[in-house]
């Protein structure tokens, strides 16, 4: 991997709850470059909360801090909330897992594509429209024009996910991170989605954050894959390689799914170990 | 005392409780904590507690009696024997502005009284029912809501005869329509939600889902809308005074004071001033308890 | 997954089931002639994506939704139009959202207690200490809310309660969907166990293959309010599968189970 799109070292998220202070991230480091890199954990397992801190999205009373935390150019720690303002939705994109809450309900989807273009271009109304066209239809919507003017809560999950998707990419970010974008999809459409995602990514080359509690859909959908238990990395693996996990959290996790053609009695229960 | 108070801490957050008691006094506790980070709420709950601490001890901290008139000091400025000065009968302003914290206080208390369980019942049964219970009681409450607050109040005050007790009924009347509201509101979303529906499937009676698993639920946020009534309350009560619906002289009810001082205003600015800056002051209390009551019971809310 | 059935009596018997939403022309049939039996014993899976109509049946047989059916009989009572208290006492839910189906400021206690109380079980509090030891939840979590848990302890107290009017019947309405993959494994050896110390029966709804190879013996596939096939389990797993929505349910379940197949190829199923 040459020249990282983004570099993550040491990364601490802290909360002060009432039983005193909490780590939710504890010292998480990786790169990225032009790949889909997998972040998989359980809930708590502070996933989210490490693709929020990329974007600097974490919630007030969360304290971040990181050796590293870096764009090839820009310190996303140093950087003023203004730069962090051209950044978002710039440079790097966030999809989250229900569409309808990241769309704004009273405007028609076509429009807010134009306008997130135009916030992030120097360009005019016209073009922004051309745009905007442009990406519905490359992420396959059928009938672009009449997507163009519809408005979000007359869509369904999928198409949702798929004008996300269109929004984001319109200004050509370099990082895209999708937080459990297909967790709430139905599998065929989920399949579709994520086909679509794969597409972009390679054509655009772009670095792609998948963050996911699935293994199994992020071991057949990314390149390399991060398990996170508990605020830290217990095993890093290329996704190909994820049969050769050695950590038990990751083969606890493998065995405990519940498998299509090899039925069993009963399902191995993750033993967790207080000193993972 | 230092291990007494880190043994009540450690029982106040213990994982594991060992009593229903505890339990609920952990609940309360933890709300308490998300009340106490606001500091505004602190406030007013300090200003609102001291207002109560006020009402009960009066006959010991009013330095005059609220009726006693002496002429020979009426409309004495600030300062002196008479700490926030004297009225035109040269009543001490401070000791009546003492003595109504007690009738405030019972304003609000009888009218939330009569108002929280009658705007609750109705809401919640219009809501879970639906159906032509919701139609009628509905329609009732949209009918008192169709006039001003104020206006209503007047009118069945006007009809009653002015009086503190018919000004109460008065302000009773127009403030629980939206309580039904918020109920209303409240259970429509809460019956199609599944710890109803796993209710229901225990075969309880519609009339066991409302009244002890619908209206508890609403009970918080009836309790903070009612909080931030207050001062609408209040106001309404001092309003009604001001008209001479109300309080009659010469008990000291705010509204009344500002009402009587307005003649002096020009000369004598403390007559009407510090009523005003009571109503004004306890006004603004309840509603930043109100507000910091609403964050404290709603931690989702985030 | 048990391979004899444990007998042929049907407990649930649906025939022509319809649920319609809406009213005159917006009206929208969720559940569009539906008709299947369950045995008692077994587990019997509904699968299909969303809005196919899958948990609207489960809400039709309890009455939480209105229905009509020519046939909807319940351990041989017919039930299509009414409910009597007893029977709750043989058919119990456990809800998807294990957060949404707990009463929010209830303890776990009271939680159970409940249903006993409705019910007027003369020996409630030894049902519910056993209840809670059959969910395996220590006897010390009882004055906790539900806030205080996690999901999968939510979901424990759930079942819990579901059993303490000891029910014949558990209507499972995507009980793991909403857990952890480690802590659903917990539920559904719990489910098993439970099944197999009480004879249960189960209707399960779920969207996921996974989990219905593991725990049922056969299933309906469901697609837009009607039944579109319905087979045993085994014959699913081993596409015996003849109509071709549930071929491509299975593809599609397949593309990241454990079956090494690339997205690409699978996706133009």
């Amino acid at each position: 991997m040459n020249s990282p799109l983004l570099s993550v070292r040491d990364l601490r998220i802290s909360f002060n709850g009432v039983a005193g202070p909490f780590e939710a991230v504890r010292g998480v480091s990786f790169d990225l470059g032009r790949e889909k890199l997998g972040i998989v954990g359980e809930s708590g397992s502070g996933k989210s909360m490490t693709g929020r801190a990329i974007m600097r999205l974490t919630p007030r009373a969360a304290m971040v801090k990181a050796q590293t935390l870096c764009l090839p150019d820009v310190d996303l720690l140093q950087a003023s909330e203004k730069t962090m303002e051209r950044i978002r939705g710039k440079r790097i994109g966030l999809i989250m897992q229900d569409p309808k809450y990241s769309l704004n309900p009273v405007v028609s989807v076509g429009e807010q594509i134009a306008e997130a273009y135009l916030i992030h271009t120097r360009s005019n109304a016209s073009e922004a429209k051309r745009k905007a066209a442009a990406m519905l239809e490359a992420v396959q919507i059928r009938d672009p024009e009449r997507v163009y003017r519809m408005y979000p809560h007359e869509m369904s999950g999928g198409m949702g996910q798929r004008i996300m998707i269109a929004m984001m990419l319109v200004s050509e970010p370099e990082i895209l991170i999708a937080d459990e974008a297909t967790s709430a999809l139905d599998v065929t459409v989920r399949l579709e989605i994520l086909n679509l995602l794969d597409d972009l990514v390679r054509k655009r080359g772009l670095g792609l954050i998948f963050i996911s509690h699935d293994l199994n859909l992020v071991r057949h959908f990314c390149d390399r894959v991060l398990i996170m238990y508990r605020g830290h990395v217990v095993e890093t693996l290329k996704a190909g390689e994820l049969d050769q996990a050695t950590h038990p959290y990751t083969r606890g996790l493998l065995d405990a799914m519940p498998r299509i053609h090899t039925p069993r009695r009963r399902l191995p229960v993750l033993k967790r170990d207080p000193a993972w | 005392m230092t291990t007494n108070s880190k043994g009540l801490k450690a029982w106040l957050t213990a994982e594991d409780t060992e009593s229903p008691t505890q339990a609920a006094i952990q609940n309360i506790w933890m709300i308490w904590r998300r009340f106490a980070d606001n500091p505004l709420g602190l406030l007013g709950l300090g200003i609102i507690l001291l207002l109560v601490f006020a009402a009960i001890f009066v006959p010991w901290i009013a330095t005059y009696s609220p009726f006693e008139q002496n002429l020979q000091s009426a409309l004495r400025p600030p300062g002196g024997a008479h700490l926030l000065g004297t009225d035109e009968l040269g009543r001490d302003i401070f000791s009546r502005i003492l003595w109504g914290s007690r009738i405030t206080l019972s304003i609000i208390v009888i009218v939330s009284i009569i108002v929280a369980p009658i705007g609750m019942l109705v809401g919640c049964f219009a809501g879970y029912y639906g159906g032509w219970l919701d139609t009628i009681l509905m329609r009732i409450t949209e009918l008192f809501l169709s006039f001003p607050s104020l206006i209503l109040a007047l009118a069945f005050v006007a009809a009653l005869g002015p009086s503190l007790e018919n000004a109460v009924i008065a302000i009773a009347l127009t403030q629980w329509p939206p309580i039904a509201r918020l109920a209303r509101a409240e259970s429509l979303s809460l019956r199609h939600r599944d710890h109803i529906s796993a209710v229901r499937l225990m075969g309880a009676s519609n009339l066991r889902i409302v009244l002890s698993h619908i209206v508890p639920l609403c009970i918080p946020s009836v309790v903070v809308r009612i909080t931030l009534n207050m001062a609408g309350i209040i106001l309404t009560a001092a309003g009604l005074g001001f008209l001479g619906l109300g309080a009659q002289p010469p008990t000291p009810e705010w509204g009344a004071m500002v009402s009587t001082g307005r003649r002096f205003m020009l000369d004598s600015w403390w007559v009407v001033s510090m009523p005003g800056i009571a109503i004004l002051t306890v006004s603004l209390a309840f509603n930043l308890a109100g507000d910091a009551l609403r964050d404290a019971l709603d931690p989702r809310q985030e | 997954m048990v391979d004899i059935m444990k007998s042929q009596t049907p407990i649930i018997e649906i025939d022509n089931l319809i649920v319609s939403f809406g009213e005159g022309d917006d009206a929208r049939r969720a559940v569009d002639g539906v008709s299947f039996s369950v045995l008692a014993g077994e587990t019997f899976g509904l699968v299909g994506e969303s809005g196919s109509g899958k948990s609207t049946i489960l809400r039709a047989i309890t009455g939480l939704v209105p229905s009509t059916a020519t046939t909807l009989r319940v351990m041989g009572e017919d039930v299509s139009r009414e409910r009597g208290k007893d029977f709750y006492r043989k058919v119990q839910m456990v809800f998807q959202d294990p957060y949404e189906a707990l009463h929010p400021r209830h303890t776990v206690w009271r939680q159970l207690m409940e249903p006993a109380r409705i019910q007027k079980v003369p020996d409630a509090e030894t049902r519910a200490k056993a209840s809670l030891d059959a969910v395996g939840l220590p006897q010390a979590l009882r004055w906790r809310y539900p806030h205080q848990l996690s999901g999968g302890q939510r979901q424990r107290v759930a079942i819990a309660r579901a059993l303490m009017l000891k029910p014949e019947i558990l209507l499972l309405d995507e009980p793991t969907s909403a857990l952890d993959v480690s802590v659903q494994a917990e539920i559904l050896n719990l489910l098993c166990d439970l099944q197999e110390e009480h004879g249960l029966t189960f209707l399960m709804v779920t969207h996921d293959l996974g989990v219905v190879a593991h725990m049922c013996n056969r299933t309906a596939v469901m697609q837009s309010g009607k039944l579109v096939e319905t087979l045993p389990v085994d014959v699913l797993v081993n596409g015996g599968a003849t109509e071709p929505y549930t071929r491509k349910l299975i593809a599609a379940s397949e593309a990241y189970g454990e079956a090494p197949a690339s997205l690409s190829q699978l996706t133009k199923v």
